[in-house]
């Protein structure tokens, strides 16, 4: 048990709530119909995996379903399910990713885009490290502020920054080495 | 740079685009909440009958070892048991993982591992469960017995981006023998892990460094900052043992690098290569480095072995297992810790072939032992 258990904020909680009375407001039918698809791709984006993308989004959206009556409360409730099925696909994965890592060609997008400039950009995000990804992940897919990306992957606005611009500058320097 | 340019926005979105299509199951969704539902209500019914079971409060609840069947209950989260006793191991092997299931494509998959609260697991192969509080993250077992660990409190509650935080805590946790707790809070704004602890101390990594946090004034003091060995210190695998500290200051395709520092005078003592995927343990000492690793980049089989911190070299392995990227086939390291200053138990579990149902981890389990040469 080498792994520091890190316990961060927004993570899911266990109590269940009885989602069977669903509060007024955004029905989750509508919440998942209009989120679903880019959660799963900000999550597959994010891990890397859209094997793993799809299971941590099939995760995160059940523990939304069964907390409907308070996440459909939040401000942004597409944050809370990305930071769930994230947590869930770094818990599980986290030994066995650790013990067998990624295949060069296990990190490839599943299908063949015809598009060359999304697929090296696909290349380049993999290649870029797990923290800076993710924040550019939450910044641009999920369209969350500095503010609300620290929060939902709880780090201070000043490394959300910090990451974000190595990021990019990486991003910038690995798309100009491919042209 | 707070801004992201346009160019690299839509090239990002194509580089999403690439990824199939979530294939939408709303009525899977509920399915598998349902399902859910019916499991926690079915562990809820095992954790009574294993209570009523529980007499004496001082026969371990469960025995199994090297893939022999348990005879006795089920160990049921949250469950009320025995705190074990203290007994001569240096440091107590104990072992806390989530449930774990093989996806069969249906919304109630049948086959997998439940979920160790915690628990120890003794030198005769006995595994003792211990109480612990909901949502427990084990940092490290005491040698008298107690543990050290985090709670999130208010996690039950989602909270947004933004939201105030101010009622959110982490809090550590001491479990006491007999499930007793002590309980302080943390700042919450900040990240923190725990990664070692005697009889009176407990060691944090925070984003300033390794603390050591005396347990009974609460006073907390740097001993290792993190400029010492890099700004990512808090994501590194770290573990404080002996009055040393390793940390794990790279890992390439090929091997892992663990360096070892003292923590009084904060020198580098040694530094120890293990293969790829590595988890480590200090001896009680602060001499020896245990660690499960891959010992090829070409094999995935695992291996455990020590290494001597100050020269460098292997004193021991042995094999452990196979990691493979199939939840039916690939085993788990458990937990690792040594026995005295010699000899190191690691616990392997893997779903056994034509696995059929969810196994408790002391029926499938297998403790693999080494020893210094």
């Amino acid at each position: 048990m080498a792994d520091p258990p890190t316990v961060t904020l927004g993570a899911p909680g266990q109590v269940v709530a009885d989602p069977t009375d669903e509060p007024p407001g955004l029905p989750f039918d509508r919440f998942y119909a209009g989120h679903v698809d880019r959660v799963h791709r900000a999550l597959a984006l994010a891990l890397g995996d859209p094997a793993l993308a799809r299971e941590a989004t099939d995760e995160a959206m059940v523990r939304a379903y069964a907390r409907w009556d308070r996440v459909s409360r939040l401000d942004n409730p597409p944050g809370w399910v990305f930071r769930v099925g994230l947590n869930w696909a770094t818990s599980w994965w986290r030994k066995v990713r650790r013990e067998r890592p990624p295949l060069a060609d296990e990190r490839h997008p599943a299908v063949a885009a015809p598009d060359p400039a999304a697929l090296a950009a696909r290349t380049a995000l993999d290649r870029l490290p797990t923290g800076q990804r993710t924040v550019i992940v939450c910044r641009v897919l999920l369209d969350l502020s500095t503010a609300e990306t620290a929060t939902v992957l709880d780090l201070s606005e000043g490394t959300v920054k910090s990451r974000l611009s190595r990021g990019l500058a990486e991003l910038r320097a690995a798309l100009a080495e491919k042209e | 740079m707070d801004v992201v340019p346009e160019p690299l926005t839509e090239l990002v979105h194509r580089a999403a685009a690439t990824t199939p299509a979530y294939p939408a199951d709303l009525a899977g969704v509920r399915r598998r909440w349902r399902a859910r539902r019916r499991r926690r209500r079915a562990l809820l019914a095992g954790g009574l009958v294993a209570l009523v079971a529980l007499t004496g409060g001082a026969v371990p609840l469960l025995h199994g070892r090297a893939g022999i069947p348990a005879d006795g209950p089920p160990a049921v989260a949250g469950v009320s048991s025995p705190a074990p006793a203290p007994d001569r191991v240096a440091q107590r092997l104990v072992i806390s993982e989530a449930e774990w299931f093989v996806p069969d494509g249906s919304d109630r998959p049948k086959v997998g591992m439940a979920a160790v609260p915690a628990a120890e697991v003794r030198p005769d192969g006995s595994v003792v469960p211990y109480r612990v509080p909901e949502g427990f993250h084990l940092g490290a077992a005491l040698p008298d017995g107690r543990l050290v660990g985090l709670v999130h409190r208010g996690g039950d509650r989602p909270r947004s981006p933004g939201a105030n935080t101010e009622k959110a805590a982490i809090e550590l946790v001491l479990v006491e023998p007999g499930g007793r707790e002590r309980r302080w809070r943390l700042q919450a704004r900040e990240r923190v892990g725990i990664v070692g602890a005697d009889d009176r101390t407990v060691y944090l990594v925070r984003p300033t460094g390794v603390v050591a946090r005396d347990l009974s004034t609460g006073v907390e003091t740097v001993v290792l900052d993190s400029s010492v060995v890099g700004p990512n210190l808090i994501d590194s695998d770290v573990r404080v043992t002996g009055g040393r500290i390793a940390v794990r200051s790279e890992a390439t395709r090929t091997t892992c690098l663990i360096d070892v520092y003292d923590l009084a005078g904060r020198g580098r003592r040694g530094r120890v290569e293990t293969g790829l995927g590595c988890q480590f343990v200090l001896s009680p000492d602060g001499t020896s480095l245990a660690a499960v690793h891959r010992a090829s980049a070409d094999t995935r089989e695992q291996r455990l072995g020590i290494w001597d911190v100050a020269t460098g070299r292997q004193l021991a392995d042995v094999p452990v297992g196979t990691v493979t990227g199939d939840r039916a086939t690939t085993g788990l390291v458990y937990g690792l810790a040594w026995d005295d200053d010699r000899t190191v138990r690691a616990v392997w579990a893997q779903l056994p072939p034509g696995a059929d149902r969810v196994y408790q981890v002391p029926e499938v389990m297998r403790i693999v032992s080494a020893s210094a040469q």
